[in-house]
């Protein structure tokens, strides 16, 4: 199974993320936001971030989810690499993710990403498979 | 988002199409387009974000867009639109991510012979002097809590009290480089926290430093009054808010997701969520945009002075020397209190303008002195390889569109789609062969930012002039480019 896919969208970055649960759906799409930040086999797993995110559906949930890595991927130029979503209940997330700073000898940027929208979001099931969409403004 | 919405469309001329009221919508959509540019415009959903737009509550005329229209999140990019202030709604989603994004031209006293065997100079000058890129900055500049609440409140005057400039560079930025209404009290922590490191960065993507000369002059009398003659050298700026305004919109979508419901507004996509704009939340978000907008306009002006001295350093110019002065410099993702002839009384508006330029024309009290007899300049990047265009703002703008014209060529290929089209190939040296050298900071910036990704802006220009939203002054060509 793929993690995710692009769709297209002219100005910015669509992608369509794949989970056979949403625990996993939810740490594809951590995944698909580094792999498109940076060349995120080069990150190493030095360091742990703790998550405990609440928002009021879902969809939301996931734009937070992915608002926050980014934020701290900004905020501090720190890398992710590897996510694992302990705990989806309700509207209430806890998740681990693991990367390291930013270091310019390391490793690459290949897009900066401004912002998770909300623009055509979806979380949805589908034959057994969980399906999001989110479009990423670069 | 309803994709059952099928959407039916008319011709009004050669460039206005326009998308009759139908389903929820409250007024019909207009699109400054003409029949070639078209089907790019029909393979994407941006005629339905027009339609989307023309849902909300208190939308006066009509839902807008500039002949770049593509397909954007929520609004589309290259939309107008402006709301009643008592019934109408302000939403984070039609000024965009990055606030105040906006394009600074300088004009110089020099001449493409000039600096023709000194550009590599000139251009590596750029890339060291302006951070640019991911996690880049200035190791002089140290921004404190205290200095960033002034610069939301001054913008570009803060930096030229800091010595970034001269005072008279405040004349030629729109809104004289502050907005009025900043309140820092409503930036979040996140939001301040985001934005500290990165005043004076120019960013990544699409945003650039561009050496021009003037190519090609349409309009000699107003080309002079701004100071622009054929072959003489400009520099474009094209940045804006950085991390500080992504933050304050992604902070104030999730404020606007509530109060959507609790005004009962309903929404045909969740990023156009949005506000009374007298409402609380509405008063907040256009005091938080405001400052966001005044951070870009600092940070251009910034910018600029570094632009400045690395011309007088590479060139061994003395301070002032080369009469690098701002022709102007246009927010072109924003939302403006406006006041607008409606219905042949005068109103007061709330202007959104995603992906749009303030198009002003002579005589407005709005436009400086300077330009009064001439009309606002409109400033509209094109893409890295071919040209870009100085336009002035019309009366007939001012009739039709509250004012506004396009913003620059608009994408064509996804930035998905560009990378697959530029593999294998050296963006650098084709850009080269075409007499343009380019540096980027990061290495997808080039392949996604090749010239064919984008519109022909000459095409886009031509519908602006030919719909009389916007009158060409010069095209200028690139010589040298600093992408992020």
């Amino acid at each position: 199974m793929k993690r995710y896919e692009f769709f297209d969208h002219t100005a910015d970055i669509g992608i369509h993320i794949f989970g056979r649960s949403m625990l996993e759906l939810f740490e594809n799409a951590g995944f698909a936001l580094f792999d498109i930040i940076t060349d995120i086999a080069a990150v190493r797993e030095q360091e742990m971030r703790w998550f405990a995110l609440q928002r009021d559906s879902i969809d939301e949930l996931l734009v937070e989810w992915l608002g926050r890595l980014l934020f701290i991927s900004t905020t501090e130029l720190f890398l992710f690499r590897r996510f694992h979503v302990v705990q989806i209940d309700g509207e209430n997330l806890q998740a681990e993710a693991w990367g390291e700073p930013l270091q310019d000898a390391l490793h690459t940027i290949k897009t900066e990403v401004k912002a998770v929208t909300y623009h055509n979001l979806k979380v949805y099931q589908e034959q057994g498979l969980w399906h999001a969409t989110v479009v990423l403004d670069t | 988002m309803s994709e059952k919405f099928s959407l039916a469309t008319e011709r009004i001329d050669a460039y206005r199409l326009r998308i009759p009221r139908q389903g929820k919508m409250q007024t019909d959509g207009i699109v400054y387009t003409d029949e070639s540019m078209l089907p790019n415009i029909q393979e994407e959903q941006s005629l339905l974000q027009v339609a989307n737009v023309a849902c909300l509550p208190g939308i006066v005329g009509n839902s807008l867009a500039m002949p770049d229209i593509h397909w954007g999140y929520g609004f589309p990019i290259g939309g107008v639109a402006a709301f009643d202030m008592d019934r109408g709604v302000v939403s984070p989603g039609g000024v965009g991510y990055d606030i105040n994004c906006g394009v600074r031209l300088i004009k110089t006293a020099l001449t493409k012979s000039d600096i023709q065997s000194r550009l590599h100079e000139l251009v590596d000058a750029l890339f060291y002097n302006i951070p640019s890129g991911v996690g880049s900055k200035r190791k002089d500049m140290k921004l404190s809590s205290r200095d960033q609440k002034n610069v939301f409140i001054k913008g570009a005057r803060w930096a030229i009290e800091q010595g970034f400039g001269y005072a008279e560079d405040a004349e030629h930025i729109e809104e004289q480089g502050a907005i009025p209404g900043a309140d820092p009290d409503v930036i979040s922590d996140y939001a301040l926290e985001r934005g500290r490191p990165q005043l004076g960065t120019l960013g990544s993507g699409n945003h650039f430093v561009e050496i021009d000369f003037v190519d090609e002059i349409y309009d000699a009398g107003i080309a002079e009054a701004l100071g622009l003659y054929k072959d003489s050298i400009t520099v474009t700026i094209h940045s804006g808010s950085r991390g500080l305004g992504y933050q304050v919109c992604d902070d104030f979508i999730k404020i606007m997701l509530k109060a959507s419901q609790k005004y009962g507004i309903e929404l045909p996509d969740k990023q156009l969520c949005c506000a009374p704009i007298k409402s609380e939340e509405g008063r907040r978000y256009l005091a938080a945009m405001a400052c966001a907008a005044n951070y870009a306009f600092a940070n251009r002006q910034m910018m600029m002075h570094w632009v400045r001295e690395s011309f007088e350093k590479v060139l061994g110019a003395r301070p002032g020397a080369l009469q690098m002065k701002l022709v102007y410099d246009v927010c072109h993702n924003i939302a403006k209190i406006e006041t607008h002839s409606v219905g042949g009384r005068q109103q007061q508006l709330c202007v959104h303008r995603k992906g749009a330029t303030r198009a002003f024309p002579a005589h407005h009290p709005q436009v400086p002195d300077d330009y009064k007899e001439t009309g606002q300049p409109v400033l509209i990047p094109g893409d890295m390889g071919r040209y870009s265009y100085v336009l002035v703002g019309t009366d007939q703008a001012l009739e039709e569109t509250f004012g506004s014209s396009c913003h620059g060529a608009g994408r064509v290929m996804s930035r998905h789609q560009a990378i697959k089209a530029a593999k294998g190939r050296s963006i650098t040296r084709e850009m080269e062969d075409r007499g343009i050298y380019v540096r980027a900071a990061g290495r997808g910036t080039l392949v996604e930012e090749i010239p064919e990704a984008y519109k022909d802006v000459s095409q886009v220009v031509e519908v602006v002039q030919n719909a009389g939203i916007g009158k060409k002054v010069v095209k200028l060509r690139p010589l040298g480019v600093m992408k992020g």
